[in-house]
């Protein structure tokens, strides 16, 4: 396992907290303990560039 | 006992419909059961029996037909029509509002079968434009958000339904600033109006309502970056958006001072829990009510025939009394006629919702008929905000008038 890798940032379900995890780090909230976290929304445009054909 | 033709009526006179046909001509009769005499008689012969013309007249229609205002505000119009024909009058009015083209029509000599073929045609087509009387505000355009761009949405409400409720926001602009936007166009300042939405709720201090003041206005077009293949890193390019806007559009005098926003301020456009957040990008474009209600003009439109109440006969004391507790819409009133007695009368028939109340029960049918004048529209436009109502119409008589003018020209 690569020791440099990023923390990647999460949302807690229940609180809305952002959570930033590494890899073996417990999925949980540190603020509520909520066990459910959720990955943030790409800012990348690229992809729905391609949903959209009235601005391409 | 000399045989006497059945049509041999001494007593009336020519030229004129005894009055029970002439009801049955002018008036819908509604019965406690069911309307009767509906429909409208067309064919020109119809009386020829009794030396009627019932043949449609020039004159005669711009002799008896007028409009009459009954109430203009801001975003509601009522006014009567009267003396147009629920079909083929009514098709032929928008044209005969402009003279002009009416002029045009009716100026040229037609041969007697060639008439009869307008006619024929016109009756086919009066269906069409009957219709058209409510449904031409459906083909005026308005600018309804079409593109949403979400860059974030923790919101409880889904990004799909979330566009959706964003589309049907009435927006305060008039849509004939701008241009319609074809598949292959480009969003530029003349098809596409960008409005930013940013909203985030704080951890602490409850849920937040998103409403509409907080769609703000992009008068320089969309904001979002739009990440090419190329990654030239050159500060002085200007950064590519999904708009091309080639100048501001509060650098136009339409706009300049009229800032483009929402009709209403408090529509709930969603609800955030502590720690959500929407980032999105609305882009609106102009369309027509026929492919989205969000792009109708109107929130209603719609006519009615003016109600008649007659009372047959007179109703006194208890039940004048009874016939003003009937109507739950408050028509009749009581009239003193001295010695203390009292006579029911119809005082404000235009409020009649034909509910039929008054002709139930025993009787009743008997003292009040209700009825219904066929040429006579109480119309009503309910704008949604975008264009005042008594300018739809305007608009809506124009777009009445091509397509009269496309069906003169195939038959001609």
């Amino acid at each position: 396992m690569d020791p440099q890798v990023e923390p990647v940032a999460y949302i807690c379900g229940d609180c809305g907290m952002e959570n930033s995890l590494k890899p073996a780090d417990v999925i949980q909230c540190r603020e509520c303990g909520y066990r459910i976290l959720y990955k943030k929304r790409t800012r990348r445009s690229k992809l729905i560039l391609h949903h959209i054909g009235l601005f391409t | 006992m000399p045989r006497v033709s059945a049509l041999n009526m001494p007593d009336v006179p020519t030229g004129q419909l005894p009055p029970h046909l002439e009801l049955q001509r002018t008036r819908v009769s509604c019965a406690s059961d069911a309307p009767t005499h509906t429909g409208n008689i067309l064919y020109s012969g119809a009386y020829a029996e009794m030396g009627v013309d019932n043949s449609l007249c020039f004159d005669e229609f711009l002799k008896n037909f007028r409009v009459d205002v009954i109430s203009v505000e801001e975003d509601e119009m009522e006014f009567d029509m009267i003396g147009i024909d629920a079909s083929i009058a009514n098709a032929f009015r928008r044209i005969l509002i402009a003279e002009v083209k009416a002029l045009k029509f009716f100026g040229k000599p037609y041969a007697p079968e060639e008439i009869e073929t307008v006619l024929l045609n016109a009756s086919i087509l009066n269906m069409d434009l009957n219709v058209y009387l409510v449904t031409s505000c459906w083909q005026l355009p308005t600018m309804a958000i079409e593109k949403v761009l979400i860059a974030n949405n923790t919101s409880v409400v889904q990004d799909e339904v979330l566009s959706h409720r964003l589309g049907l926001i009435p927006i305060k602009v008039d849509p004939r600033l701008f241009d319609y936007m074809s598949e292959t166009d480009t969003p530029n300042e003349k098809n596409t109006i960008v409005f930013k939405l940013n909203v985030q709720c704080g951890r602490k201090g409850g849920r937040l309502t998103v409403k509409s003041n907080e769609l703000k206005w992009l008068p320089n077009g969309s904001e979002f970056e739009m990440v090419t293949g190329s990654t030239s890193s050159d500060p002085n390019t200007k950064k590519k958006t999904y708009t091309s806007f080639s100048c501001s559009q509060d650098s136009l005098p339409e706009f300049a001072n009229n800032p483009i926003t929402p009709k209403h301020e408090d529509i709930i456009i969603s609800k955030l829990g502590p720690g959500q957040g929407i980032e999105l990008e609305a882009h609106a474009v102009k369309g027509l009510g026929k492919s989205h209600a969000k792009w109708s003009p109107v929130c209603t439109t719609w006519y009615r025939m003016l109600p008649e109440v007659v009372l047959l006969q007179e109703v006194k004391d208890e039940k004048a009394e009874e016939l003003v507790k009937k109507c739950p819409v408050n028509v009749f009133d009581i009239e003193d006629i001295g010695k203390g007695r009292k006579r029911a009368t119809v005082a404000r028939p235009r409020l009649c919702t034909l509910c039929r109340e008054c002709i139930r029960g025993d009787d009743w049918e008997k003292r009040v008929a209700l009825r219904r004048v066929k040429d006579h529209f109480i119309f009503r436009i309910e704008s949604a905000g975008a264009l005042p109502p008594e300018v739809l119409f305007t608009e809506a008589i124009k777009i009445l008038e091509e397509k009269c003018e496309r069906v003169i020209t195939e038959l001609t």
